[in-house]
């Protein structure tokens, strides 16, 4: 991660927006026996050091830091598909990874974008009215909640085997709750995505034929 | 055979030294705290954003019979050391409890008590998280980040509540915070971690055929449930969502590496710009793409982000230290001259 400017001899220059990085040269500015120096060139006082200036300190947190960088790139490489060298070390950092919220993929739009999965629910009444929905409704504001909604439903299509049915009920529930209906119909919608030639040939994102819909459960 | 393995030790000692120093300057070699600072502030107008917006439903997300309930939550969560604050708060004081978090991100936010407030930032963005796990997003894993890094530097050194309070007591001198190795380690923390998510982010797409063929940014324009900004124009030009799919892989893979070479960063951070005002206004998550920029914003130089802060700060007339019987007269508390607090510009080279 050294930088050009890290070479002997390379100028000096302005403290511009985007200068070059200055690491100290290989002889070692950045001692503690009278050598230091801080990120404008001012020399530090080894009399006065404190914290992180101490040697022994830097040691303690470099070995912080080793396990730290290890577990950072531990969770992103045990996402699968993983090897099992990656899935174990992720899973001896769990705790660690877990405690700092650091057990992430990253995996954005990976790995390719994929059709979106929606909710449409139908709540009955008591009195036999009926209320039909589709989450995430589009009309939320702000667009922050939006994708919290958009989230549940993506998420809930992702759900590990087992989990399924707990996480229909938990979305029925609240939906019953919301309309204070006593029967609640989930399905869901896969959304398609058009073509460019679908698209060129007159074809709306929101064409009605692009949603295939499945029956979830009846929930009472 | 000697003279070999002589020259092997000496080189294999003399890199060890240098790795060593190499290592010690790029993560404790003391920086300007300043841009610690900007990030806090940005970093906490969003989580006093993402919270508010959770205000906004919070009985349905964190009440009792929410979205997301108790049991499916804990069978999610299981073995996989989470934990909230929520589920210690009753029924009746989720109001208070959140009114309270708000409290604590808006303190963070303007610097006071920044050690201890930016702490509890970061376990309340956690604590939320967690509650209501499937309603997060890379949003809330940065927020979730960067708050966890600001704990651990003096994000609240500058431009901050603590520091204008330390002023006025007459316990900061000279225009500029003191340089800190925390406050480079905290930066340093935010550095690696966006390159380590950008290349995760660029690598796992490789294996998508979508971002091999050149349709993926089509994929992602074309979806309606993303879409704030009509793109399907580009339907007549694929050569367009070509060229954007692979600059988009091209640039998050090559991020790690372009980002420490001095002539690349402009133009890498202009490129994340770009991306994520783009995400922002063709997909509609403002609120990731802003954040990100955030992160990204860790790489813009310590000392020239200092020093620019400091020539806006002098603009302003600024109170008079009060001298208090309490307290000795202002004598400088750091580690290095006095005078080194006012260097000029020209000639001072940064940290990056």
């Amino acid at each position: 991660m050294r930088g050009e400017a890290d070479s002997p001899g390379a100028p000096r220059t302005p403290a511009l927006l985007f200068s070059p990085p200055v690491f100290p040269k290989p002889e070692g500015n950045f001692h503690v026996n009278g050598g230091d120096v801080d990120d404008r060139g001012a020399p530090l006082d080894a009399r006065r050091l404190r914290g992180l200036q101490r040697r022994w300190v830097r040691r303690v947190v470099s070995a912080w830091l080793v396990l730290h960088l290890v577990a950072i790139v531990a969770s992103p490489a045990a996402t699968e598909p993983a090897s099992e060298l990656a899935s174990d070390l992720c899973g001896y950092l769990m705790p660690y990874l877990g405690a700092l919220y650091l057990d992430h993929g990253y995996h954005f739009f990976a790995p390719e974008p994929v059709e979106s999965t929606l909710i449409r629910y139908v709540a009955e009444r008591k009195d036999g009215t009926v209320v039909e929905g589709v989450i995430p409704d589009r009309k939320t504001q702000p667009r922050l909640l939006y994708h919290r909604y958009f989230m549940l439903t993506e998420r809930m299509s992702e759900a590990p085997e087992g989990l399924e049915e707990l996480w229909q009920e938990s979305y029925a529930h609240r939906i019953a709750q919301e309309h204070d209906a006593v029967k609640v119909t989930l399905f869901e919608r896969i959304h398609q995505l058009p073509t460019m030639e679908k698209v060129r040939e007159g074809g709306r994102l929101d064409e009605p034929e692009s949603y295939d819909e499945e029956e979830l459960g009846v929930f009472e | 055979m000697s003279r070999i393995g002589a020259a092997m030790v000496a080189y294999l000692k003399d890199s060890a030294r240098a790795s060593s120093e190499g290592w010690d300057a790029f993560w404790f070699r003391p920086a300007d705290p300043t841009l610690l600072g900007v990030i806090r502030i940005l970093t906490g107008l969003m989580l006093v954003y993402t919270h508010a917006v959770w205000g906004l439903v919070l009985p349905d997300f964190f009440g009792e019979t929410s979205w997301l309930n108790e049991p499916l939550v804990r069978a999610i969560s299981t073995g996989a050391y989470r934990y909230s604050f929520w589920w210690l708060v009753p029924q009746g004081m989720i109001w208070p409890a959140h009114a309270l978090s708000m409290v604590i991100l808006v303190m963070f936010t303007v610097g006071f008590r920044s050690r201890i407030t930016s702490v509890l930032s970061f376990l309340i963005t956690v604590s939320y998280a967690y509650r209501a796990p499937a309603a997060t997003f890379g949003l809330d894993q940065i927020n979730a980040m960067l708050s966890l890094y600001l704990s651990i530097g003096p994000s609240g050194a500058a431009l901050s509540v603590d520091r204008w309070l330390a002023r006025r007591r007459g316990q900061v001198i000279g225009d500029r915070p003191e340089p800190s190795a925390s406050a480079n380690l905290a930066l340093r923390l935010i550095n690696v971690h966006m390159c380590v998510i950008y290349l995760f982010a660029g690598i796992s797409k490789l294996q998508g055929e979508a971002w091999w063929n050149g349709e993926a940014m089509w994929r992602a324009f074309a979806n309606y449930e993303y879409q704030t900004f009509d793109m399907t124009w580009m339907a007549w030009h694929p050569w367009l969502i070509n060229l954007a799919t692979h600059i988009t892989i091209v640039w998050e893979i090559s991020f790690v590496s372009l980002i420490w070479r001095p002539r690349w960063k402009p133009i890498v951070l202009l490129g994340g710009v770009v991306m994520h005002l783009g995400i922002g206004l063709c997909l509609g998550m403002w609120t990731f793409g802003l954040i990100m920029l955030v992160g990204c914003s860790s790489f813009l130089p310590t000392d020239a982000v200092g020093g620019m802060v400091a020539a806006m700060l002098r603009r302003r007339p600024r109170p008079e230290p009060v001298e208090s019987p309490s307290y000795p007269a202002p004598v400088s508390r750091l580690p290095i001259r006095v005078e080194a607090m006012e260097p000029s510009l020209a000639g001072v080279a940064d940290n990056d």
